[in-house]
């Protein structure tokens, strides 16, 4: 290997390193300040470059309306708010900004000629008319999302993405453009010519890089965004507000972005869709950065940069391959060396899955909606005209990928954009084996599976682990990267792709044309609906709907949960190679197109528009978007006479507008719409579960001795020593923040000790998470209700017996479970009469007061069957009576032989019920012994007494 | 409520006269090859609206560049619009995908992509499919003799990640064997590449007397300034595909000297008066620069005046035999494109067989160097 070429490849890959960096810089800021995965980033490379370009060839840049249309909509947006708040004051310069600025722009444009200005004050103007649309987008697409989830503030990020390169091909085309130099020095290197203007890039990204730097250092708007980074609530208590920081790194990330544009311009030729490639390598970056540390996301930009320059010379057909599968390995080393399970609790999403308890009470008339659907699917064929049907076929195959997006996204809470890629691998196992080596299609079927199958078990294993974000991500690097393996393996047909793939025949009978199809792709629709929606109604589906409420509840109820997650990422993948194979049976043809990123993002706009939770969602959101669509490249181009991705503009806004709007899509506003339905009021008889051997009163349950909790610095809990006896109540008290729920979460697994020796049972704990403890016979309920508030009652109670059950994910789907299903649910029912909440059993849990959610928690940990019982605070917002009634509860419960360490504020409730009581001030024992000998203790009096209650 | 919805919508399609004959139309006119797809769609409006005295409708879709919606496409044409030809699409794996569906419903396909692979091997499928572009291997056969005459005995490839570039390799691969012209490198790059500097080291460290580029529009041009800034002094070579003004506009004097293989249309003004293609060239360049403005033609706007032409010769010879909008009519309109003889079209001559639905001979291309920003005829 010739040195010279090693240094040249080098210089390229900082070069382009550089830029990736800067745009990696400007990703990291965004989503720390406001938790937006900033996709457009890359937009604003290309509409700086090409802006810059059109006014060097002295036409009008089409940013300039874009600017006047985001400045408008923002003007009109904050100017209803301003007058409905009589704060006449603040419109003219809400109005001068957004409006007048860009109009004096445009009127400047056409009254000069652009090109005959310096180069100098083009690279401003440029500037000047990209920069602002970063706040404006903020303004317009996320301020009204501030406090969504990471997930649905990355949607709404694709989205704008989407429709801002829609406006991109109808504001410059589908050509590209390049812009003159900035300086024609040329320099040697090693022999071989180096351009000034390279070196400019890497200059020039260096020295913002420091600029920003000193920026957040030394500036009070710097400090300020670093303040909200690091901690949001902190900072709006000291007075920064949220908006302000969101507007500041937004307008920061779009100039970042266009100045980057400009600087990469004179080296490269840019198009209007440049900047997605761009922005995803600064991407790729930026997680192997983390996404959280700035000097770590620019070295991984520069190593992408490098890595790319050296694999477009060894192997230029896989660069892209090489590129976005590297994140694969970062991911797992990264998943790997993170031990702790991270909680992505995000209560906020209103998002609600559909509750199946809650049906028409007669078997004929709850099935008749669905009976109605499958008798116009019988006669459609008879009915429609042709195209109707091949339209039909396409959004059968379209529902079933979307199916498993509602089973990962809506009910699970995980996004994948890389549904697609599924898609594609069963479409060409098909295509490949039953053309080149002539296998039966029913047979490739279930070869597809099998590849599919694996391929989804090793990608979840590697990102599932991980927060939230790190799966959407994961999912678009695969995307991409298959795409291209698809495109570039010889044997896979190539870009061209594969022809004459063989019809399915069923019963020496082929499905040739789309009519006989459709009942084919129909039937798939329909059982994967059936199957979908038996398994949600089941143990395993409530441990799927589970995961929405945090993965620490579902932890502590015995959920697998990591296992879950991977269980409905498989499924969801093993529909989208269902469709695929199918769809490469339908087409007969197939080539890397239809599998591509674009495609796994449309997947995902069906089940945000047809309703998240639903599985009925997906069929209604895979039907309206192919008909939309097909509607609007009928209709758009006539109106506006001329050709262009109008509807891709069209659906990025609609998508915006839908998340912000009707965040659980439409399927739920038309069942608003049908009449009420009435509840199931019925309970299933059936005999009981196993119960666990009860231990003899005065067993050592629990033994916890010497236990320490650290946070950093901070020591929560130190040496504490604890225990407690079957057949006892044991009381934790202690004034707020002394460490109680600390030790709580010590003692139930949720946050393991840093130091010290807890024993449940008589064996250890220290090694076992909160799953294995539960499992044991240890229940718990939390200080912060962790209930599933569109989820009713018994559903919520049944969680807690999921430990008593073990029918899986597929005797779920088979309905195979019910037996056992019945007697969860008598068990779950039991448990709340117990609790005396009979009459609220099927309503859902978030309609009640916060006192008997608390009592919701403790019939839930009561389903688990438990020796011991750990509550925390569970008679906080209780009435009197009600308190009473939980006092009697308790006492029946410890007379069972039941174990309880209880933790409580109420002193009254303490002293009257607990056997001992084991007192704590600033995470240390200060106190034990019983209620009379504590209450005397000069300590505790003046724990409490001087304290600050 | 979603089948109410699907009638309603569909219901407002369905409104076409069944009398005319209906050319249905699906270009690739957004999407990665809308560079292409354009300038064709564009053409549509430039031709005539009835012929053989029957009126003609032309219903344009656009395909995206994507095969699904290509396919769906011909479907609609077919059985919403009753369409008696399909003209399309731009693009090798769309035409391909749209095959099968105009083989069922036996109406004729003509198709305006690159790669022989659209209506060759002829079969029972082919039968029904037609194509105005030139063959890859045309072109490529042409471009090969270029180098062998200016004695180039090794070559290096660099072409798009796409259909384009691969259809384009192959071709020339083989003829390049054919001609023993060694192919020392053969590199791929996207269309929205940053930077090439990698392949270009690759290239140039194997030393090639000379290196082709096979991509198409802007694109194209990346690779070409590398090399020269890089310091290659070999010849280059680009593809047809290049043959617009944009490639002229971004490439600017980094692409002068060039050769590339171009449907004599490119340059018709410099066509000498005796060349049989010049005058059918002029009549379309013209139309489409008096529409479009000066300098806006294309080389693939040809293929769908092209495909026009074609039409136009063969409608009347079907129309003696049956009426539009049955499936007679198709048949006899296949027969009569695949009796197409002596056609003067804007990129060649038509002489079509039951076993060459293509057509074109070798006055269907020209060698051109790009010279003073412009495109100039070898003689």
């Amino acid at each position: 290997m010739d040195l010279q070429i090693l240094l040249l490849l080098g210089q390229d890959g900082i070069t382009n390193g550089a830029i990736y960096a800067l745009l990696a810089l400007a990703l990291v800021l965004v989503f720390t300040v406001t938790r937006v995965i900033f996709i457009p980033q890359g937009e604003f490379v290309a509409f700086g470059a090409l802006t810059l370009a059109s006014l060097q060839a002295g036409h009008v840049p089409g940013t300039i309306w874009l600017l006047l249309g985001l400045g408008t909509t923002v003007a009109v947006l904050d100017g209803v708010r301003l007058i409905g708040e009589r704060r006449y004051a603040k419109l003219p310069p809400l109005l001068i900004f957004n409006i007048g600025g860009p109009l004096l722009a445009a009127a400047g444009l056409f009254a000069i000629s652009p090109a005959q200005l310096p180069l100098a004050v083009q690279v401003i103007i440029a500037m000047l008319l990209v920069v602002p649309m970063g706040p404006m987008i903020y303004r317009i697409a996320f301020q009204p999302l501030a406090s969504a989830s990471v997930l649905v503030l990355l949607i709404v990020s694709v989205a704008v993405h989407v429709a801002l390169v829609g406006l991109g091909l109808l504001f410059f085309g589908a050509e590209g453009s390049r812009t003159p130099a900035f300086t024609e020095l040329s320099f040697e290197l090693a022999g071989a010519p180096l351009q000034g203007q390279t070196i400019l890039v890497v200059v020039a990204s260096a020295v913002l890089i420091i600029g920003l730097y000193f920026f957040f250092e030394r500036t009070l708007y710097g400090k300020a965004l670093r303040a909200t980074a690091m901690n949001r609530t902190g900072a709006r208590l000291m007075g920064i507000p949220p908006i302000l920081a969101g507007k500041l790194c937004f307008t920061l990330s779009a100039a970042i972005g266009a100045f980057s544009g400009i600087l990469i311009a004179p080296i490269t030729t840019i198009y209007y869709e440049s900047g997605f490639l761009i922005g995803l390598k600064g991407f790729v970056g930026a997680i192997i950065g983390g996404l959280a540390s700035y000097p770590l996301a620019a070295l991984g930009a520069i190593l992408v940069g490098l890595l790319e320059a050296y694999s477009s010379f060894y192997a230029s057909a896989f660069k892209e391959v090489i590129v976005f599968t590297l994140i694969i390995p970062v991911l797992l080393w990264r998943s790997l060396t993170t031990r702790h399970v991270e909680d992505n609790d995000e209560h906020t999403d209103e998002v609600n899955p559909e509750s199946p308890t809650a049906q028409p009470q007669r078997r004929w008339l709850r099935h008749l909606p669905f009976a109605a659907f499958i008798g116009l699917l019988l006669v459609a064929p008879n009915l429609l005209p042709e195209f109707s049907i091949t339209l039909l076929n396409y959004i059968g195959l379209y529902a079933i990928v979307a199916i498993g997006l509602v089973l990962l996204t809506g009910v699970g809470g995980l996004t994948s954009f890389g549904q697609a890629a599924f898609v594609g691998v069963g479409a060409y196992t098909t295509a490949v084996l039953t053309t080149t080596y002539g296998l039966s299609p029913w047979l490739t079927l279930f070869i597809g599976l099998a590849i599919t199958a694996a391929v989804a078990l090793s990608l979840g294993f590697i990102t599932l682990r991980m927060g939230g974000h790190y799966l959407p991500l994961g999912t678009i690097a695969w995307g991409i990267s298959l795409y291209f393996l698809f495109g570039n393996l010889e044997f896979l047909g190539g870009h061209t792709g594969i022809t004459s793939i063989p019809p399915v025949s069923l019963f020496g009978w082929e499905l040739k044309s789309g009519d006989q199809f459709y009942y084919l792709i129909w039937l798939v629709v329909l059982l994967a609906i059936v199957a979908i929606r038996n398994l949600l109604d089941s143990r395993e589906g409530r441990a799927i709907r589970a995961l929405r409420g945090g993965v620490v509840m579902a932890e502590s109820m015995g959920v697998n949960t990591q296992r879950t997650k991977i269980v409905i990422f498989l499924i969801a993948a093993l529909l989208a190679s269902t469709s695929g194979w199918l769809y490469a049976h339908l087409q007969r043809f197939v080539n890397p197109t239809p599998f591509g990123l674009t495609q796994g993002i449309e997947y995902l706009f069906m089940v945000v528009v047809g309703g998240m939770g639903h599985v009925w969602g997906a069929v209604l959101g895979a039907g309206l978007i192919t008909i939309v669509k097909q509607w609007l490249q009928d209709w758009l181009p006539q109106i506006l006479g001329q050709s262009g991705n109008f509807e891709i503009i069209v659906f990025g806004i609609a998508m915006v507008i839908v998340l912000q709007k009707a965040r659980v899509g439409l399927w739920p506003v038309i069942v608003k719409l049908l009449p009420s339905r009435t509840r199931q009021r019925t309970l299933p008889t059936a005999e009981m579960l196993a119960k666990r051997p009860t231990a003899a009163a005065g067993t050592v349950l629990l033994e916890a001795s010497e236990v320490t909790k650290r946070f950093g610095g901070l020591v929560a809990n130190n040496n504490m020593d604890l225990s407690v006896r079957a057949g006892e109540v044991m009381a934790l008290i202690g004034p707020n923040g002394a460490g109680k729920s600390t030790m709580f979460n010590c003692i139930s697994g949720v946050d393991p000790a840093s130091a010290g020796k807890i024993a449940f049972l008589g064996e250890s704990t220290v090694d076992q998470g909160s799953r294995d403890i539960a499992r044991r016979g240890m229940s718990r309920t939390f200080q912060h209700v962790r209930l599933l508030g569109q989820m009713s009652v018994i559903e919520n109670v049944a969680i807690g017996a999921h430990l008593r059950g073990s029918k899986g994910v597929i005797a779920a789907a088979l309905r195979l479970d019910r037996s056992e299903e019945n007697r969860l649910l008598a068990e779950a029912a039991r448990q709340i009469e117990r609790v005396g909440l009979a009459e609220h059993m099927f309503d859902p849990a978030g309609s009640l007061a916060l006192g008997q959610q608390r009592i919701v928690e403790i019939a839930r940990a009561l389903a688990a069957d438990p020796c011991l019982l750990l509550l925390d605070e569970p008679a906080a917002g209780l009435r009197y009576k009600e308190k009473q009634a939980l006092a009697e509860l308790l006492r029946k419960l410890r007379a069972e032989g039941m174990g309880i360490l209880l933790v409580e504020h109420d002193m009254d409730f303490v002293m009257g019920l607990a056997d001992r009581v084991v007192v704590m001030e600033f995470g240390e024992k200060i106190a034990e012994g019983e209620p009379e000998q504590v209450q005397q203790n000069p300590k505790v009096l003046e724990a409490y007494l001087g304290g600050v209650e | 409520m979603l089948k109410k919805l699907t009638v309603a919508v569909l219901a407002a399609f369905s409104a076409t006269a069944m009398a005319d004959i209906n050319v249905g139309v699906s270009v690739s006119a957004t999407g990665p090859a809308a560079s292409l797809g354009i300038p064709e769609k564009n053409t549509f409006a430039l031709l005539p609206t009835t012929i053989g005295g029957e009126k003609v409708n032309y219903i344009i879709l656009d395909d995206a560049t994507d095969p699904t919606a290509a396919t769906k496409n011909i479907k609609k044409l077919i059985s919403e619009n009753k369409v008696d030809v399909v003209v399309g699409s731009t693009t090798t794996p769309n035409s391909l995908a749209m095959m099968d569906v105009a083989v069922d419903n036996e109406t004729p396909l003509i198709s305006m992509a690159g790669s022989a692979i659209v209506v060759e091997p002829m079969d029972a499928k082919r039968k029904w499919v037609f194509k105005t572009a030139q063959n890859d291997a045309h072109m490529a056969t042409a471009l090969v003799q270029h180098m062998t005459d200016k004695n180039v005995k090794t070559v290096a490839f660099i072409g798009f990640a796409d259909a384009y570039g691969e259809g384009w390799f192959k071709e020339f691969a083989k003829i390049a064997e054919a001609r023993k012209l060694k192919i020392v490198a053969s590199e791929r790059f996207q269309r929205n590449d940053t930077s090439v500097i990698g392949q270009t080291l690759k290239m140039m460290s194997a030393k090639p007397d000379a290196i082709l580029i096979g991509g198409a529009g802007t694109p194209a041009a990346l690779p070409q300034k590398t090399l020269k800034e890089k310091g290659y002094k070999g010849l280059i070579y680009q593809t047809h595909g290049v043959a617009n003004n944009d490639f002229l506009r971004v490439g600017g004097k980094d692409v002068e000297g060039a050769f590339l293989p171009v449907g004599p249309m490119v340059v018709a003004a410099q066509l000498p008066a005796d060349n049989p293609v010049k005058k059918s060239a002029m009549e379309y360049v013209t139309k489409y620069e008096a529409a479009y403005g000066k300098g806006s033609v294309s080389s693939f706007g040809g293929h769908a005046w092209d495909a026009g032409l074609l039409l136009q010769n063969a409608i009347p010879q079907a129309l003696k035999k049956a009426k539009p909008g049955t499936v007679e009519f198709r048949r006899a309109l296949r027969d009569a494109i695949e009796g197409t003889q002596n056609l003067a079209g804007a990129h060649g001559i038509f002489n079509l067989t039951a076993n060459d639905h293509q057509g074109f001979d070798q006055r269907a291309r020209v060698m051109v160097t790009i010279e003073n920003n412009t495109w100039k005829l070898i003689k």
